[in-house]
């Protein structure tokens, strides 16, 4: 059996949670010997390759494609196609179609579910039908994810079984920083006023509290948006919390590194990404109950798991984290260093390696 | 008792056995004079021998020969070991026993010592005792106070005897003092601390009173409170807290200081109830729930010193106690509060009220003498819960006599008013060789008022119900509730013009209402009017009242309209409710264009802290919350209410209080529109509600932000959680154990002969070694000590050992500075040892909760066993669930997955039969062994077994060759991590140890003793159940799960 050849659909311009995972763990792929490469369309790709300078150091291939045709191209050079999004499923399914016509070897579909898509759009409006019909468009793929939430929910909504993978974080970028003075309390959040699930108001009512209630014992900073888009979306600040704006990969990790709690107040997380990055650099955060942040948070030993529909138990948790000692703190924040450890690239890329060779050895019987 | 055989006579007595020794006589009659020798026999064994020559003068009198025949006999060290013994004298030469003989006697371990004495307890900082050695009773001996294996304190016992000494037994002069006020009283409390007698450490006594010795609690009246004292026996070192509780409520906390310097701590108790009380006051030490000594107490105290103070008792038309005097046409009669009413009065009152044609109650008095006899001079607080049909001035006087004869008269004038009310008054009263003081009211001559009701006179020393202010004049207490603490919320009052344009920015209107906006709004108009207001009832029956009226439009943004709440009012809010009367202003005819307006909005009203800058009127205002946002003002009037969170109301108390006295900073009610106003706001009031008001829930709301997924969660599925309005938690995880911080706390082992000591060789591996540790600090709950052999560590390993053990007292370290070997450190740390049991573990294990427990629990049921140990995931013959791996070698079994240690041992427990199976061999991995029967077939073999492998079966062997049992606690588990320490060499060294095993032991054939482990019925069971369960519940994959 030749090893599996794999290449990942991800038309965007890069930037979110989802891209950078693909991106490190096909750099993981690539460093096992797996061939794996990824395909971002024309209007994108200029950017992407802007966005991860990196690509070229983790020996990764960056294809460009535009239009269906000549992904369908790409595609036949590969035995795996991973779909990465709800959009690239269907570039994926179109993509294939013209292979079908020319006769070409088609390679087998994998679809790397990052989040349940259909909870972002308003129900039955056309990006909520692409999203919700994306898990059965190509009836033989096989879904993945990294949770066991999107793995239950995509099932209890479409019956389709959906593979584990490991997820990982970029340890690269997030590390702590022990010899860290610490002196009073810091906390962090990320404000995004476009996307409601990240809920922002509750992000800054929240905070507005705080600030109120621990006064001067607290640093209280926010990042993930410009000053001029929160006034804009009607938001607003007190002094006492301090906006660094939209931020690089490098420039959070600097942030959370002092920091001593970061907030996810968002509605659900399917993941959390950055709530796991942020206890990678020394952080201990309170994430949702909801979705799928029981992956790595466990309540009062490394995180806060709350539920963030209310903000009496956001309050609770955070005014909890203020009570304790530092020696307290010092020993979640321990906890949740260890708990980061375990989310390496190596074992995502092998966990993923591990299901590429299963599809494939399936694929040849 | 004398025995006489016919061949020999032997006259004797065993008579007494006083601590180590035997007291008693033996003769021959037929030869008087001679001195006979005697067996001592324990057990039936002859142990020892001794001539009974002492010289007695009874027995001389007696007629026993020269009085030389008496003997005190020395009892062997060994049989003092708490096991049952028989005692027997027996005649040398004819073999008769003395009579009686001492059967089953356990012989206290204490006793081995020479040394006897106890702790009788503090005098002043001294702790103090006795100590003796029984063998030379005229020097004195050295004590010393240990504490969690640290020395604290010594001293030569030598002082007089704080026993009583008269007996004899105990010398006169052998008493010491141990000074301790530099020991921390905190670890005192735990009854750890012990007194040793110096030359060989062995144990005087363990000084377990100390909480009740050092502290006392004293509780004395006051007046009408309490004082409650707690002294110190001395001013300690450090500083140690105390909680009070009266009536098993918290009451206060109480710092002893070591700078402070006290030893004594007065806390006055306000006693609130009236009436005859009874209160328990009882003192622990902070955070420990240890009672200090004289703690609890309970006391009555008679509070009220008015008799039949709620007219609760009538004789007649007259209350019981009460004299009336009333004026020609005024009657006092009995009368019942009436609940529905504005009466706060629910029970008895008195009602004091004109018959027709009388003007006025002017006059009228109500006096009482109290019959309790007061101090010379004190003060007295008394109380009137009244009410009048106009404003009445009523005077409260108390009179006595004085020493010439004169009478003295202090009294205060107070007001009753339309409502209830609480008045108070103080008085300084002075009454001479306690005189009896009447307490008088008296309305005024020339009141108007025809009718008053009073619900209670009361009357206290300073501490009852309440303090009246200092200044000394009365004024209304209020006890029920915060009425409303909008002043003006009707708009009644009104000192400026009724009617005015917004032509300022900031405008005053209505008394105590004010119009701020961003830019003046000519066009708009605020002004009073005349309404009709809701109906409470929701009856027809509307009341006409005033109003404010807003109208016109708004420019630029917000126009606020604000009032300044009543701080003091809100300092004590309880449950609080905002409720107003609105409508809209349009159809009013208050404006000459009226135009309809279709919607009219109040955009928010809420509470706000004001912050006033020195000298300027400008402010600052931080939004404490919002009460109501987007009210629709209705067409007709309507009475909005909102029942405050107990968060909010406790942010508006906290508030209040922290501002109460600050003139720059005020509570605001706001109500901000914007736009156009169109709206009729009258009735503000914020206030309290009466018990039973529905509150919400405290846990506030719950909700999902983004629309978009509220608006799916109807259909998707999976996610119903999500959609319930209550609050939910995230699940329990077996990850997070409550951590302990304090340690053990235990007092000294109560259960003689199990005292228990846990050796731990460490070499390396410290990572395991601290976990191993660190597991047998979190799951050992009967009292232990722990020894650590560091066995030549390299690296920081041993400073990390240190470490470990520096916080924790109970654990020792013996440092080899030589790398010695297992067997040999092994050893090391077994021999150290001193307690009656042992357990050798291994450093690469994690114990359970419970552990050690566990493995005495087969102690108590087979006491004939002298090793045990527990199954585990790899202890060959004791592993579970699986013997061996698929190569027949002994298997490391994993945890199941998701499942702890602890989780494991639970289920072991859960599954085991505990038929605690006897066996030829135990894994050494984790043994309990009786420390006796180590020293009687000896420890570990250094010499056969230098390293290890092989030592263990050899210890069985011998063990079980000299007639002790083994067992295996098959409801323990203990997981063994089975480290590598070894590695590739293991397999040789295995086999060099099978060898000297052999060759120690040719008589024994291993695989026979493997044979008879291998059908141990309760370890095949237990490992069949295991397997089942873990099968059923851990490996079911799912259906298409690809397994990473």
């Amino acid at each position: 059996m030749t090893s599996p050849s794999v290449l990942f659909v991800l038309p965007v311009g890069g930037g979110g949670g989802g891209a950078h995972s693909v991106v490190q763990e096909t750099g993981g792929l690539v460093r096992l010997g797996l061939r794996s490469e990824i395909a971002v369309d024309k209007a994108n790709y200029h950017n992407f390759l802007k966005t991860y300078p990196e690509l070229q150091s983790l020996r990764v291939f960056v294809r460009e494609f535009d239009g269906a045709s000549q992904l369908g191209e790409l595609l036949s050079q590969f035995s795996i196609a991973v779909a990465t999004t709800n959009n690239s499923i269907f570039e994926v399914h179109s993509a294939l179609k013209h292979l079908a016509g020319k006769d070409g070897k088609s390679p087998r579909v994998a679809y790397y579910v990052q989040d349940y898509e259909p909870l972002f759009y308003a129900p039955n409006s056309k990006a909520w039908k692409v999203a919700y019909g994306s898990y059965t468009v190509i009836p033989d793929a096989t879904l993945f994810a990294k949770t066991d939430w999107i793995r239950n929910v995509v099932y209890d909504n479409h019956g389709v079984r959906v593979a584990k993978v490991n997820a990982s974080i970029d340890h690269g970028v997030y590390y702590p920083d022990a010899r860290l003075q610490r002196v009073g309390l810091s906390f962090a959040a990320m404000l995004r006023p476009q996307t409601p699930r990240r809920a922002p108001k509750r992000t800054l009512r929240i905070l507005e509290t705080l600030a109120r209630e621990l006064g001067e014992k607290a640093t209280i900073r926010v990042f993930g948006v410009r000053s001029a888009t929160l006034e804009a979306s009607g938001l607003s600040l007190s002094p006492q919390i301090e906006n660094r704006g939209v931020l690089r990969r490098q420039e959070v990790a600097e942030l959370l590194r002092p920091t001593d709690m970061f907030l996810d107040l968002s509605d659900y997380q399917a993941f959390g990404r950055t709530g796991l990055e942020s206890m990678a650099c020394g952080c201990v955060p309170i994430v949702p109950l909801f979705g799928g942040t029981n992956e790595y948070a466990v309540h009062g030993h490394n995180a806060y798991v709350v539920d963030t529909r209310s903000d009496d138990a956001i309050l609770e948790a955070a005014r909890h984290f203020a009570s304790l000692s530092d020696e307290e703190r010092g020993r979640m924040r321990l906890n949740a260093l260890e708990t980061a450890a375990n989310f390496t690239i190596e074992k995502a890329s092998l966990s993923m390696m591990r299901l590429f060779e299963n599809i494939a050895s399936s694929a040849a019987h | 008792m004398n025995i006489v055989t016919p061949s020999v006579r032997v006259v004797g007595s065993l008579d007494s056995r006083v601590g180590r020794f035997l007291y008693g006589w033996i003769f021959y009659p037929d030869l008087p004079d001679d001195p006979v020798t005697i067996n001592i026999c324990i057990d039936g064994e002859v142990t020892g021998t001794a001539v009974a020559d002492q010289y007695r003068e009874d027995l001389e009198y007696a007629g026993k020969g020269n009085g030389y025949h008496a003997f005190k006999v020395e009892l062997p060290p060994h049989v003092f070991d708490n096991e049952p013994h028989t005692i027997a004298v027996q005649d040398s030469v004819s073999g008769v026993f003395l009579l009686p003989q001492f059967e089953d006697v356990r012989l206290d371990s204490r006793d081995r010592s020479d040394f006897r004495g106890d702790v009788v307890g503090l005098r002043g900082s001294d702790l103090i005792g006795y100590a003796y050695d029984q063998r030379s009773l005229d020097v004195p001996v050295s004590v010393a106070l240990f504490l969690d294996g640290q020395e604290f304190a010594t001293a030569v016992a030598d002082q007089v005897t704080p026993v009583d000494s008269s007996s004899g037994e105990v010398p006169p002069c052998c008493g010491f003092a141990l000074p301790i006020d530099h020991v921390d009283p905190n670890r005192l409390l735990s009854g750890k601390a012990k007194v040793v007698a110096l030359p060989d450490f062995s144990m005087v006594g363990a000084y377990s009173t100390f909480a009740s010795d050092f502290a006392q609690l004293a509780v004395r009246k006051s007046g009408q409170g309490l004082i409650a004292t707690i002294n110190l026996a001395f001013v300690p070192s450090q500083l140690v807290s105390f909680d009070l509780f009266v009536n098993n409520e918290l009451y206060a906390t109480i710092d002893a200081d070591p700078e402070a310097g006290h030893a004594s701590y007065s806390i006055p108790i306000v006693t609130h109830d009236p009436g005859v009380a009874t209160y328990r006051i009882s003192a622990t030490y902070c955070g420990t729930g240890v009672e200090i000594g004289n703690s609890p107490q309970t006391t009555q105290q008679r509070l009220n010193l008015i008799e039949n103070s709620r007219f609760e008792k009538w004789s007649g038309a007259v209350p019981v106690g009460w004299e009336i005097d009333l004026p020609a046409g005024v009657s006092a009669v009995r009368a019942f509060g009436d609940a529905s009413a504005d009466s706060s009065v629910a029970g008895n009152k008195l009602v004091l009220e004109c018959g027709e044609g009388t003007p006025s109650l002017g006059g009228a008095r109500l006096s009482q003498t109290i019959d309790v006899a007061l101090e010379d001079a004190t003060q007295l607080d008394v109380f009137l819960e009244g009410k009048s049909d106009g404003r009445a001035d009523v005077k409260i006087s108390a009179t006595w006599q004085n020493d010439d004869g004169s009478e003295a008269v202090v009294e205060k004038c107070i007001a009753l008013w339309p409502s209830w009310g609480i008045l108070a008054a103080r008085f300084e009263i002075a009454p001479p060789d306690a005189a009896p003081v009447t307490v008088a009211i008296t309305v005024g001559a020339d009141e108007a008022t025809k009718r008053i009701e009073i619900g209670r006179v009361a009357a206290g020393l300073p501490g009852f119900k309440a303090q009246p202010g200092q200044s000394g004049e009365a004024r209304p207490l209020r006890d029920r509730g915060v009425p409303n603490v909008v002043n003006n919320g009707t708009f009644e009052v009104w000192r400026d013009a009724v009617r005015r344009k917004v032509s300022l920015r900031r405008m005053p209107i209505a008394d105590n209402w004010m119009l701020t906006c961003k830019e003046r709004c000519p066009d708009l108009e605020a002004r009073l009017v005349e309404v009709v207001m809701s109906d409470p009832t929701g009856g027809v029956s509307a009341r006409p009242g005033y109003g404010l009226a807003l109208y016109g439009p708004v420019v630029g943004k917000n126009l606020r309209l604000q009032t300044e709440l009543n701080k003091a009012g809100l300092a004590d809010l309880g449950r609080g409710k905002f409720s107003f009367d609105v409508r809209k202003a349009s159809g009013l005819s208050i404006n000459h264009d009226d135009r309809k307006t279709a919607l009219s909005r109040i955009a928010e009203i809420f509470i706000a802290e004001r912050q006033f800058f020195d000298s300027s009127e400008s402010f600052d205002d931080t939004k404490l919350f919002t009460l109501k946002s987007r009210l629709d003002v209705p067409l007709r009037a309507e009475r909005v209410e909102v029942l405050l969170s107990p968060e909010q109301c406790e942010s508006l108390r906290v508030s209040a209080n922290r501002m109460l006295y600050d003139l720059n900073r005020q509570l605001v009610l706001v109500f901000e529109v914007s736009d156009f106003a169109d709206c009729v706001v009258t009735d503000v009031v914020l206030g309290e509600v009466a018990e039973g008001a529905e509150v919400p829930p405290t846990s506030g709301y719950v909700s999902i932000e983004d629309p978009n997924i509220a608006a799916q969660l109807q259909f998707l599925k999976g996610l119903d959680r999500w959609r319930g309005y209550e609050r939910l938690y995230p699940p329990k995880s077996d990850k997070i154990r409550p951590v302990s911080t304090a340690g053990p706390v235990w007092a000294w082992s109560a259960d003689a002969g199990r005292s228990v000591d846990i050796v731990v060789c460490v070499h390396d591996a410290i990572e395991e070694s601290l976990a191993c540790l660190e597991s047998i600090r979190l799951g050992t709950e009967i009292p232990h000590t722990v020894t650590i052999v560091d066995d030549a560590s390299a690296g920081s390993a041993r400073e990390q050992l240190r470490q470990f053990a520096a916080g924790l007292p109970w654990v020792r370290v013996i440092e080899l500075d030589e790398n010695l070997g297992y067997t040999k450190s092994a050893n090391a740390g077994l021999m150290s040892s001193r307690a009656d049991w042992v357990v050798l573990l291994n450093s690469d294990t994690i114990v359970s909760p419970g552990w050690l427990a566990g493995l005495f629990e087969v102690v108590s049921a087979k006491p004939d066993v002298a090793l045990v140990g527990p199954v585990s995931n790899a202890a060959s013959w004791q592993s579970v669930p699986d013997l061996n791996d698929v190569n027949g070698k002994w298997k490391v079994n994993p945890l199941p997955e998701g499942m702890s240690v602890a989780g494991m041992a639970e289920l072991v427990s859960s599954i085991a039969l505990r038929g605690f199976p006897e066996v030829p061999l135990l894994n050494g991995f984790c043994t309990l062994m009786k420390r006796k029967v180590l020293e009687e077939v000896g420890f570990l073999d250094e010499v056969a077994f230098p390293i290890g492998y092989g030592e263990e079966n050899d210890l069985c062997v011998r063990v079980g060759k000299a007639g002790y049992k083994l067992a295996v606690a098959d409801h323990v588990y203990v997981y063994h991590v089975k480290s590598a320490t070894f590695g590739a060499k293991r397999g040789d060294l295995a086999k060099k140890g099978a060898a000297s095993f052999a060759a120690k032991h040719p008589d024994i054939d291993l695989n026979q003793l493997q044979q008879v482990l291998a059908e141990s019925t309760p370890l095949i069971e237990l490992r069949k159940a295991l397997r089942l369960h873990i099968e059923e519940r851990w490996s079911r994959p799912a259906a298409g799960e690809v397994r990473t």
